[in-house]
């Protein structure tokens, strides 16, 4: 186990040594940068966000605007990438689908990563039957069949709803459990720790223990599963969309511009309407899953030697 | 052994009672019946109120929930309410399409998996590591539906490989041997998109595992003893590799049965993962019940057995 930097620059100072220490930060980012791997993802990701986020400004055509004179049009100059069946712009439909597909994809883990977190801290650090409810609550989740429980609920939720923070709500929900046994894994092992016995001592409460001294020496792992989680959460979007459970037209996603893909005469014919959204999601959750890989080696502490 | 086995089963009781409600509450949840989904425009209110009364939904939700859950243990799983057949027939019918593109996906994903995550492993940072890894993680990262879609548009429709949809072709009346091999045929496509997947997640962790193992001290001293690369790697790393794989075989199990409901519902293939979805859209109670239930067995038996797996592949692991 590595010392504590304050100990290092003590023990060094004793022996007569100026010592250089690396903070952690400098560490990550020296690993991190020379993963080329992760590099790469990091590129494409930063390229995806900024096409999607300018949609508005670079868009060369009018969202939802159909135009019926010119339906199902193949590529050509003035529509990169052809024309839907009410004769909307594809490529324009392609930036803003971004939007809404990367959108759902972080929201979706922002909730899953809360309320794991929380119930996962609460039942690590707590323990006895609070933790037994709730790790028997996350077995049931996880017992069933995802993508049954994921039509199940979003046909629960309110039309009125609007459909994107449906999906995400309903994905961020049944997505806590793996959250939440990891960080309870996590604060099984923080709560044997001298510190946190130390703090314990000093009399510190519950809510300033888990908040402030064990959830933050649990966050390298955390960061490295939201990050996978986020890839995830854009696949199973784009699944739950493309059944026509998702994303509701004419909000466009990822997703839901391949759903026409399953009437024979588009997927033969019509190549160029379902295939760019396909490669986007691709692109999208393996260039996440470059960096989720990347973050991990770089934060991993069993790796510290290398 | 045996009374942990015991143990296990019995501690799964009240999870799986805790499924079976939870699923109970979320089907009546859902806005419909399964007569309201008939959509037949002829119907009169007095007459849905009629079939609701025969399929017992006019009575209060825990007297439903209570009748189901005894009928279940005298092994009746009920009658489906939209295909008007007793649920454990429709099941039995479409279990072997599903089964089949299970077995033979998780197949193709330990074998391929396994010699890909090895080379890497073996071959570590070089061309072919790096071929192998970005592969694995491509493969991961796939839409399974989009492969499939990419799957019929140029090697069914294109090329004319393989059939499109469905699992048998139509009006075809082969004697034995052919009827099957025509089955198998229409199941090719389906069974290797869901291999990629699995070949994905296979390789990346043996390759991890088998970084870990050849770095052990047992693998330098069998390199002192001047053992061959070869029953280093085969005879030795490997098969503490593999250690992790039995877990991941065992957690496998229940989508197997659980079917691919996006490659059935792309590939047209009448398994369990597509009636799932239908039972959902059609609010077939019943219907939704028993998946879930089965695929809940499933995922309890799939965490038993590999648990057990694991401690009959390495001794060192103990359960009493």
């Amino acid at each position: 186990m590595a010392l504590p930097e304050q100990d290092v620059r003590e023990i060094g100072a004793l022996q007569g040594h100026r010592v250089e220490v690396e903070t952690w930060g400098r560490i990550f980012w020296r690993r991190f940068r020379r993963n080329r791997q992760a590099l790469a993802g990091c590129a494409v990701l930063l390229f995806l966000i900024a096409i999607s986020v300018g949609a508005p400004w670079i868009a060369p055509h009018d969202r939802d605007y159909a135009d019926l004179t010119k339906i199902e049009l193949p590529p050509s100059r003035e529509h990169p990438l052809g024309t839907d069946q009410i004769g909307r712009d594809n490529l324009t439909r392609l930036l803003y689908a971004g939007r809404i597909s990367l959108l759902v994809g972080v929201v979706a883990v922002a909730v899953s990563i809360s309320i794991g977190t929380l119930l996962g801290a609460v039942a690590g650090y707590v323990g006895g039957w609070v933790d037994n409810i709730i790790m028997r609550v996350a077995d049931i989740i996880l017992s069933f069949p995802l993508l049954v429980l994921l039509i199940v609920l979003a046909s629960i939720i309110p039309p009125a709803i609007p459909s994107h923070y449906a999906t995400m709500a309903v994905i961020g929900f049944v997505s806590w459990p793996g959250v939440a046994r990891l960080v309870r894994g996590e604060f099984l092992s923080l709560r044997e720790r001298e510190f946190v016995e130390a703090g314990r001592a000093m009399g510190a409460g519950t809510n300033r223990m888990i908040f402030r001294h064990m959830l933050p020496n649990s966050v390298a792992p955390l960061i490295v599963s939201a990050t996978l989680g986020v890839a995830g959460a854009i696949l199973t979007e784009s699944a739950l969309s493309f059944l026509g459970l998702g994303v509701q037209p004419p909000l466009p996603s990822w997703g839901n511009m391949l759903t026409d893909a399953l009437t024979w005469r588009v997927l033969a014919m019509k190549p160029w309407l379902w295939v760019p959204p396909g490669i986007m999601i691709f692109v999208a959750v393996m260039a996440i899953n470059m960096v989720g890989d990347g973050l991990r080696d770089a934060l991993d502490p069993r790796l510290k030697n290398d | 052994m045996a009374t942990y086995v015991v143990r296990r089963v019995l501690q799964s009781i009240p999870i799986l009672l805790g499924i079976t409600v939870l699923t109970f509450l979320l089907a009546k949840a859902m806005p419909g019946d399964p007569f309201t989904m008939l959509l037949n425009p002829g119907i009169t209110e007095a007459d849905l109120e009629r079939l609701r009364g025969i399929a017992g939904l006019k009575a209060p939700p825990h007297v439903q929930y209570w009748r189901w859950l005894v009928s279940l243990l005298q092994g009746n799983l009920g009658m489906s309410i939209s295909f008007n057949q007793p649920v454990a027939t429709i099941i039995a019918d479409r279990l072997a399409p599903t089964v089949a593109i299970g077995i033979g996906s998780l197949l193709i994903g330990l074998i391929l998996g396994v010699l890909f995550g090895v080379i890497s492993a073996v071959r570590k940072y070089t061309l072919i590591d790096t071929v192998f890894t970005v592969g694995a993680l491509a493969g991961i990262s796939a839409p399974t539906f989009f492969m499939g879609l990419l799957a019929i548009k140029y090697l069914s429709i294109g090329l004319g490989w393989f059939p499109s949809s469905n699992l048998v072709t139509p009006g075809l009346n082969a004697p034995f041997p052919y009827n099957y091999l025509d089955v198998a045929h229409h199941l090719v496509l389906p069974t290797m998109v869901l291999g990629v997947a699995s070949i994905g997640s296979m390789a990346r962790y043996v390759r991890s595992g088998m970084l870990d193992v050849l770095s052990q001290d047992y693998v330098r001293t069998a390199r002192a003893k001047g053992l061959s690369e070869r029953v280093i790697v085969y005879r030795h790393a490997l098969r503490n590799a593999l250690i992790p794989v039995v877990t991941l075989l065992g957690l496998s199990l229940p989508g197997v049965v659980g079917g691919a409901i996006i490659t059935e519902q792309v590939f047209s293939i009448p398994g369990l993962g597509r009636m799932s979805y239908l039972a959902v859209l059609r609010r077939d109670y019943p219907l939704i019940m028993a998946t879930t239930v089965l695929f809940a067995v499933m995922t309890v038996l799939g965490n038993l057995l590999a648990d057990l797996g694991y401690a009959w592949v390495d001794p060192r692991i103990r359960y009493d």
